[in-house]
């Protein structure tokens, strides 16, 4: 039948220039270098701090920076070279936002960058400059990553402070950060777990430095009761699944905390 | 040449296909998938006096307290480092009913990390403003597809006439976009029931050439219609809009058919604006039916209210187009207009009330629209035939309840009321507009009311409703034909404060019905067929010689000659017009 000769051509056709390539498969080649430092950074993550720093974790270290370098290599040559063809499919949002994502990984990771503030100013600057730019399309997931990004920032840098007075400020500061970004997040978006899991993350750097830095008693009994707040948010979930229970409580854990026996 | 069309086809899809394949392509890179890193964070576990500290305190305490050989390997931490953060690991799994069998503690496997830690872009019930890519390629296949049966000449065979209405129909279809919007099962109830009429209208089936236009304007303005933010979110919702879609589309094609095949230059061609006038009408009726009011007016118009309206509407422009209204949503409005009055009325009817109603304000309007609906066209509150309906309903409402209550009008007798009452208003628009001050009048209210209250509570075995119309046909025609007739008695008479209108009514059917007579006359004078002539001669007689209340007098005398047998009902016309001066 004609029609099925006229659309097989048509697919050919089809095929054919598909493979002529555009802006959206260079960003698809970012995602793919970020995902893949993610899922490495995650794995070292499941084996505790130390092993980002042990001679076992080194290659999965490594693989995790090279690959949020070339997503953000990646990305950069998009946003400059191809603004338009970005700007026209609505892909600068999340372009936009994976840079950030990028340069947030790479200050805290890259062993070869000064321990100053300047490379993780700009993963601030970056996040702060995506909201403010009206001009850019920013799906949920984007938008609240944009928005909790400078905390996540000030978590890294209360971690590596070594005055508890100076660690402290970072974490209320990541903690307020944190809770506006939460505010935000609709309904039961995937998201929202992934920023409590955060927030459970910079409660134990800060638990940490409480009892390391000589924190005060009484910040250590705030700590606590932030961390079985998460936790009483979580409950629904932590009840439901096993594996977000599991999660949720390898962060108790770690912290040499129990958590709440029951939730208000 | 059918090699050089299938090419020239070929490449026609291949752009379409590589536009929507390409959209697709861009959406799913927006709403990727992205796998999101922990932070790091230090591990307390790995510090023997956090450990130390666990076991001397609530939970961990009471372990010790029961445990000898957490005791004994607390006394020297140091040393028993390695037991202590086994047993560790061991007892906060169990304090926190983590089910763990083995002494390593809480653990996650990367796998499981990833996979809750891989965050789409939109939340579940989140929509991102674009169709999947699966309705976005499916729906560009079908719009080729569409396009191809529309276009390519012989995919359809017109040898036949259904191949030539489902070729018609295919080009009215090909300007929905399946691929962006999201018609789906709506097009679904458009297609059969389009197709459903035409194969029950024989006209439609011999497919000339105007034939073909109405099944393809009609098609496009259904679909048009459809095309509209999807407001349903669930199967059901989805499968009762869609049988909603399939009956109005049928109704639509139904009730156009007729009409616009008699008038194809009017409905087929183009107004000045470039707009086909069918698919106006069909576009407004249809958003009755698909609009943000399509659930009340579920209620309250049938699909054969629906074909009412599309025919009154067709009628009526074929009579004046300048009924549509410049922005072409008076239809729409009258509609709602009327249906509104009649829930607020509360008038007890059958559904097809409404579209009836609108059928006779749309007929009479179209024939005298400069006098009916003056001014912004797009206003049914300018409507003197909606305003004089909301005030007959509103008084036929006040006196069908209640203890003494009216008969129930049957919906063609309510009819013939509005009507007579529109025939009214045509006469004189001052029956609801002031002529002076341009505000509303209550002329309508006025006679129906001073009528009622003399039919009110009247035996309704000898008056029923067919008579009560009768009489109140006869009594608007009354105060057409004399406004006196609505002045009220002096105090000094016996119907002291009524209108002459209620005391002429009261005076024929006090004798009609419940003066004392013997039973054989009672049988000659006490029915309708012999009371209306009674009541229309008394109004015309009056109206004619004078609504004076010494003529009124001379009524109640001639009244009584009948009651006595004196004159014969055939005699009564001639008797009051003898004694009645001038």
């Amino acid at each position: 039948m004609m029609i099925f000769r006229g659309l097989t051509i048509a697919v050919a056709l089809t095929g054919m220039i598909m493979l002529s390539g555009c802006g959206a498969r260079h960003m698809r080649d970012a995602q793919d270098s970020f995902n893949a430092g993610a899922a490495a950074e995650n794995q070292l993550s499941t084996k505790g701090d130390e092993a980002y720093t042990s001679a076992l974790g080194a290659s999965t270290y490594g693989t995790a920076v090279a690959n949020y370098k070339v997503a953000l290599s990646l990305l950069d040559k998009e946003l400059t070279q191809n603004r338009a063809e970005l700007d026209k499919d609505k892909l600068t949002g999340t372009a936009w936002t994976l840079k950030c994502l990028a340069l947030w990984r790479i200050a805290d990771l890259d062993a070869s960058i000064p321990p100053n503030n300047a490379a993780s100013d700009s993963a601030i600057k970056c996040a702060k400059d995506g909201l403010a730019d009206t001009g850019l399309t920013l799906g949920t997931r984007d938008r609240v990553l944009l928005k909790a990004l400078p905390a996540f920032v000030e978590a890294d840098r209360g971690r590596g402070q070594t005055s508890y007075s100076a660690a402290k400020d970072y974490f209320v500061s990541a903690q307020v950060g944190l809770d506006d970004a939460i505010a935000i997040v609709p309904g039961d978006h995937g998201v929202l777990l992934y920023l409590r899991l955060v927030y459970l993350r910079m409660l134990r750097s800060w638990r940490g430095a409480i009892k390391t830095l000589g924190g005060p008693p009484t910040d250590l009994v705030q700590n606590e009761a932030a961390f079985d707040a998460q936790y009483c948010a979580l409950k629904p979930r932590i009840d439901t699944d096993k594996t977000v229970k599991a999660l949720v409580l390898k962060e108790f854990q770690s912290a040499v905390l129990n958590a709440p026996k029951s939730c208000p | 040449m059918i090699e050089a069309q299938v090419v020239l086809f070929a490449i026609q899809a291949t752009l379409k296909l590589y536009a929507g394949a390409r959209q697709a392509y861009v959406d799913a890179t927006l709403d990727r998938e992205l796998v999101l890193p922990l932070p790091r964070a230090p591990d307390l576990s790995k510090d023997i006096n956090n450990i130390v500290e666990y076991f001397n305190t609530d939970e961990g305490n009471a372990v010790r307290l029961k445990n000898e050989l957490v005791q004994t390997l607390l006394q020297n931490p140091a040393q028993n480092e390695a037991e202590l953060k086994v047993l560790y690991l061991y007892y906060f799994a169990e304090i926190n009913d983590f089910d763990e069998e083995q002494m390593t503690g809480v653990e996650i496997s990367v796998a499981d990390l990833t996979n809750l830690l891989t965050i789409r872009q939109w939340g579940r019930n989140e929509n991102p403003g674009h169709p999947g890519a699966f309705q976005r390629i499916a729906g560009t296949i079908v719009e080729i597809a569409v396009d191809y049966f529309a276009t390519m000449p012989g995919a359809v065979s017109e040898a036949r006439p259904e191949g030539r209405a489902l070729l018609a129909f295919l080009k009215g279809m090909s300007d929905v976009e399946f691929a962006t919007k999201n018609p789906g099962d709506l097009a679904k109830g458009v297609m059969i029931g389009v197709l459903d009429a035409v194969a029950a209208t024989p006209t439609l089936l011999v497919t000339g050439e105007k034939e073909q236009l109405l099944i393809a304007g009609m098609t496009a303005a259904l679909a048009k219609a459809i095309d509209r933010p999807d407001d349903v979110n669930t199967e059901k919702k989805k499968r009762d809009a869609a049988d909603w879609a399939q009956v109005v589309s049928a109704a639509l094609a139904r009730g156009a058919t007729d009409i616009v095949l008699a008038n194809p230059s009017l409905f087929l061609g183009k107004t000045d604006a470039g707009k086909i006038v069918l698919q106006d009408v069909i576009a407004q009726v249809a958003d009755l039916a698909f609009g943000a009011d399509k659930v009340e007016l579920q209620k309250v118009l049938s699909t054969e209210g629906l074909t009412t309206i599309a025919q009154a509407a067709l009628g009526a422009i074929s009579r004046n187009p300048a009924i549509l209204g410049s922005n072409n949503t008076g239809l729409k409005k009258l509609v709602s207009e009327v249906t509104a009055t009649l829930a607020i009325s509360k008038i007890k009817a059958g559904q097809d009330l409404a579209p009836h109603l609108i059928s006779l304000v749309l007929e009479r309007s179209a024939a005298n629209l400069d006098l009916l609906w003056e001014g912004d066209r797009d206003d049914p509150g300018r409507n003197l035939l909606v305003v004089a309906a909301r005030q007959t309903l509103t008084v036929l409402s006040t006196v069908t309840t209640g203890p003494a209550k009216t008969p129930t009008f049957a919906q063609d007798q309510l009819l013939s009321i509005l009507d007579a009452v529109f025939a009214q208003v045509q006469e004189n628009p001052a029956w609801v507009v002031d002529q002076v001050t341009g505000h509303h009048s209550e002329t309508v209210s006025a006679a129906l009311a001073a009528a009622l209250a003399a039919l009110k509570g009247r035996k309704h075995s000898q008056f029923g409703a067919e008579a009560v119309r009768d009489a109140l046909r006869a009594s608007l025609l009354a105060v057409g034909a004399r406004l006196e007739f609505l002045d009220h008695l002096p105090a000094d008479d016996a119907a002291a404060g009524k209108a002459f209108l209620t005391a002429i009514l009261d005076a024929v059917l006090s004798a009609a019905l419940e003066a004392p007579m013997p039973a054989s006359r009672r049988w000659q004078i006490a029915r309708a067929s012999v009371i209306q002539p009674l009541v229309e001669t008394s109004f015309s007689l009056l109206a004619k010689k004078g609504v004076t209340r010494a003529n009124l007098v001379i009524l109640r005398v001639v009244l009584d000659d009948l009651v006595s047998g004196k004159i014969r009902p055939d005699d009564f016309a001639t008797a009051l017009d003898s004694k009645l001066p001038g």
